[in-house]
C-alpha cells in the first residue's frame, strides 16, 4: 500500500514567509500537509496526487490553545487529542471537546488537526456543528493579508471551502465574553452506527441561551451530514424561543429535519437520516438544556 | 520497494527507535511503518489496512500512540519511536505483556502489537483507567479473534499489577 | 482430582513470540533477492477467457515474469 504514495518533494517550512514562498513556487503541485490522516488516505485510496507536500507543523504560532481577550484561540495545527484533553477547551467550549473526541481513534486524534478537519470540508465533519453553535470564526491568512470568516460560511460543498490558492487556515477562535458565555450550554450528538471509528450518519449540535425565568431566548442548531455542507437549521432556531415544552422541542426538531437535505448513500438512506435529525435534535436540545441547568449561575 | 515506472525519491532519516539511534536511507514516499518493517526489518509492527482504520500498526511517536501507516518516514526524523520490540527492557516483559499472556488476550496475535502499544500509552498517562476508559483507548484497534473481552481484562489486570507494585 | 492441563490456565506455546513481536507472519518474511507477486483475477464471473495480453505488463521496468494459466502444464480440473 505504501507504493501508491508518489511524493516527489517534501518541504517543512519554519516561518510564515517560507510557507508563502513555497506555496507561490509550487502552485498547484503543492499540497498543505498537517496530520496526514486525510491527505495520506486520499493519496493511498482515492487517487489524490500530491507532488510536493508542504508540512505546516513547524510553523510557530500555528499550533496551541490560548484563552484571553474574550476569545478561546486554537491554532490550526493543534491536534484533535490536544483539544479533547485541553482544560481550556473543556471549560470554554465543552461541546467542542466532546465532538472532537468522537473523531476516529486516539491514534488518529494524535495526528489529525482541527485545521485539517475543517479544511478537508467534509459535510460530515464532527468538529463543525459545535463550532457553528459556538459562533466560532476562522482566520485565513495569505501572503497579502488575513480575513476572518464565520465558520458556517467557510464551507462551499463537499471537499470545498472558501480557501483560495496561497491561503492557509491559521486559527479557530471562539468568543468567550460574558455576553457569549451562554453558548457554552451546548451539546453535540452523533449517530454513526458504531461506538467509534465511524463517520457521522447525522450529527447535531445545539446551544441555548436562557433568561432568568428559564425560558429559552436564543437557540442555535447545526447539522452535519445532511446537506452538501454543515447546515444551520434556522427554522428550528426560531422555533426554540420560549419555554422549552415537549411540544416546542418536538416542533423545532421537526423543522430541523425539514430543512435537512440528506441523500441516500452507502451509509444510510435520506429518510433514515431525516428521522435521525428529528431524534438527535430533540435529544441535543435537552442535553444543552441540562448543561445550562447544571451550570451554577455566574 | 519494487520499481514500476515511478522514480522513488530517496531521503536520509535519523531517528531513535527503542532507545537505539538509527540513520536510514529511506524513500520520500515511505511511511514510518514501511521504514520499520521494510527498511529495518522490525516486523513486529503489522500492516492491517494502511489507512488508519485498524490500529495494527500503532507505535509510540514521542510517547503518543499513532498509526505508523499514516506518518511519513521523513516526518519521524528526530523523533523517538517505541515499537513492540522495545517493550522488553532488561530481559523483563513489560507488565502489559505479562498481563496479555496471563489473560489469554492473544489468539492469532496480529492485533497484539498495536493493542500493546496503545495500552502502554494509556497506562503511562492514566495508570488506573476505568473499563470505559480502556475501551475508549483501544477503540482504534480492531481484533477479529478475541472479542476484546480478554484484552480489556488484560489491560485492567496490568494496571492493577502496576498499582500493587507501586504500593510495595 | 486436579488435572494437569484440563481446567488449568495454559499459556499459549507461541504467546511469548506474539507479545514480543518475534512471531513471523507471512507478510514478515524477507529473503535476499525476494520477488513480490500479485494475482490479477477476472472481474467477470463465469466468463470465458478469449485471450490475455501480457506484453505491456512484461515490458514494465522491474517486472521479472508474468504468468498466466497457459504457462501452467496442467489446466484446473484436469487429472494428472
Amino acid at each position: 500500500m505504501t507504493d501508491r504514495l508518489t511524493i516527489a518533494r517534501y518541504r517543512a517550512p519554519e516561518t510564515r514567509e517560507q510557507l508563502f514562498e513555497l506555496l507561490r513556487l509550487e502552485g498547484t503541485a503543492g499540497r498543505l500537509y498537517a496530520g496526514g490522516t486525510d491527505v495520506l488516505v486520499a493519496m493511498k485510496e482515492k487517487g489524490l496526487r500530491a507532488e510536493c507536500l508542504i508540512d505546516v507543523k513547524r510553523i510557530p504560532g500555528l499550533s496551541g490553545i490560548t484563552a484571553g481577550d474574550g476569545r478561546l484561540s486554537i491554532g490550526a495545527t493543534t491536534t484533535l487529542h490536544e483539544i479533547e484533553a485541553s482544560p481550556l477547551v473543556r471549560q470554554a467550549c465543552p461541546a467542542l471537546a466532546e465532538s472532537v473526541a468522537m473523531i476516529g481513534s486516539l491514534q488518529v486524534r494524535n495526528r489529525g488537526t482541527l485545521g485539517g478537519n475543517l479544511a478537508n470540508a467534509s459535510p460530515a465533519a464532527d468538529s463543525t456543528p459545535a463550532l457553528i453553535v459556538s459562533a466560532a470564526e476562522l482566520e485565513l491568512v495569505s501572503e497579502t493579508g488575513a480575513r476572518t470568516v464565520p465558520v458556517e460560511d467557510f464551507f462551499v460543498g463537499p471537499g470545498r471551502s472558501v480557501l483560495r490558492p496561497g491561503e492557509l487556515l491559521w486559527r479557530i477562535s471562539i468568543p468567550t465574553t460574558p455576553e457569549m458565555e451562554p453558548l457554552r450550554h451546548a451539546a453535540y450528538l452523533k449517530f454513526g452506527g458504531r461506538e467509534a471509528m465511524d463517520i457521522a450518519l447525522v450529527g447535531v449540535a445545539v446551544s441555548l441561551r436562557f433568561d432568568e425565568g428559564g425560558s429559552c431566548t436564543e437557540g442555535r442548531v447545526a447539522l452535519a451530514s445532511v446537506a452538501p455542507r454543515p447546515l444551520r437549521a434556522t427554522g428550528a432556531e426560531a422555533a426554540l424561543v420560549g419555554e422549552l415544552t415537549d411540544e416546542r422541542v418536538r416542533q423545532a426538531a421537526a423543522l430541523a429535519a425539514d430543512q435537512a437535505t440528506p441523500i441516500d448513500d452507502v451509509r444510510g438512506s435520506a429518510s433514515y437520516r431525516r428521522n435521525l435529525v428529528q431524534v438527535l435534535t430533540e435529544r441535543a436540545i435537552r442535553a444543552a438544556e441540562a448543561r445550562y441547568r447544571s451550570t451554577p449561575s455566574a | 520497494m519494487t520499481g514500476g515506472n515511478r522514480v522513488t525519491v530517496k531521503t536520509q532519516i535519523a531517528l531513535t527507535i527503542n532507545s537505539t539511534p538509527y540513520t536510514v536511507d529511506s524513500g520520500l514516499s515511505q511511511t514510518l511503518l514501511g521504514l520499520l518493517r521494510d527498511d529495518l526489518g522490525l516486523t513486529g509492527t503489522k500492516e492491517g489496512c494502511g489507512t488508519g482504520d485498524c490500529g495494527a500498526c500503532t507505535v509510540l511517536l514521542d510517547g503518543k500512540p499513532v498509526n505508523a501507516c499514516l506518518v511519513l518516514a521523513v516526518e519521524a526524523s528526530g523523533t523517538e519511536v517505541l515499537t513492540v520490540e522495545g517493550l522488553v527492557v532488561g530481559g523483563e516483559l513489560d507488565p502489559i505483556q505479562s498481563a496479555f499472556l496471563a489473560e489469554g488476550a492473544v489468539q492469532c496475535g496480529f492485533c497484539t502489537a498495536g493493542m500493546l502499544m496503545v495500552s502502554k500509552a494509556l497506562l503511562t498517562e492514566n495508570p488506573t483507567p476505568t473499563e470505559p476508559e480502556v475501551r475508549q483507548a483501544i477503540a482504534g484497534d480492531l481484533c477479529r479473534c478475541t472479542g476484546y473481552v480478554r484484552i480489556v481484562r488484560a489491560i485492567l489486570r496490568a494496571s492493577e499489577a502496576s498499582a500493587a507494585g507501586r504500593g510495595n | 482430582m486436579t488435572l494437569a492441563i484440563v481446567g488449568q490456565p495454559v499459556e499459549r506455546l507461541d504467546g511469548i513470540d506474539k507479545i514480543t513481536g518475534a512471531a513471523i507472519y507471512a507478510a514478515d518474511l524477507r529473503f535476499p533477492g525476494m520477488l513480490h507477486a500479485k494475482a490479477l483475477r477476472s472481474p467477470h464471473p463465469h466468463a470465458r477467457i478469449v485471450s490475455i495480453d501480457v506484453e505491456e505488463a512484461r515490458r514494465l521496468p522491474g517486472v521479472i515474469a508474468v504468468a498466466t494459466g497457459s504457462d501452467h502444464p496442467v489446466l484446473a480440473g484436469e487429472a494428472v
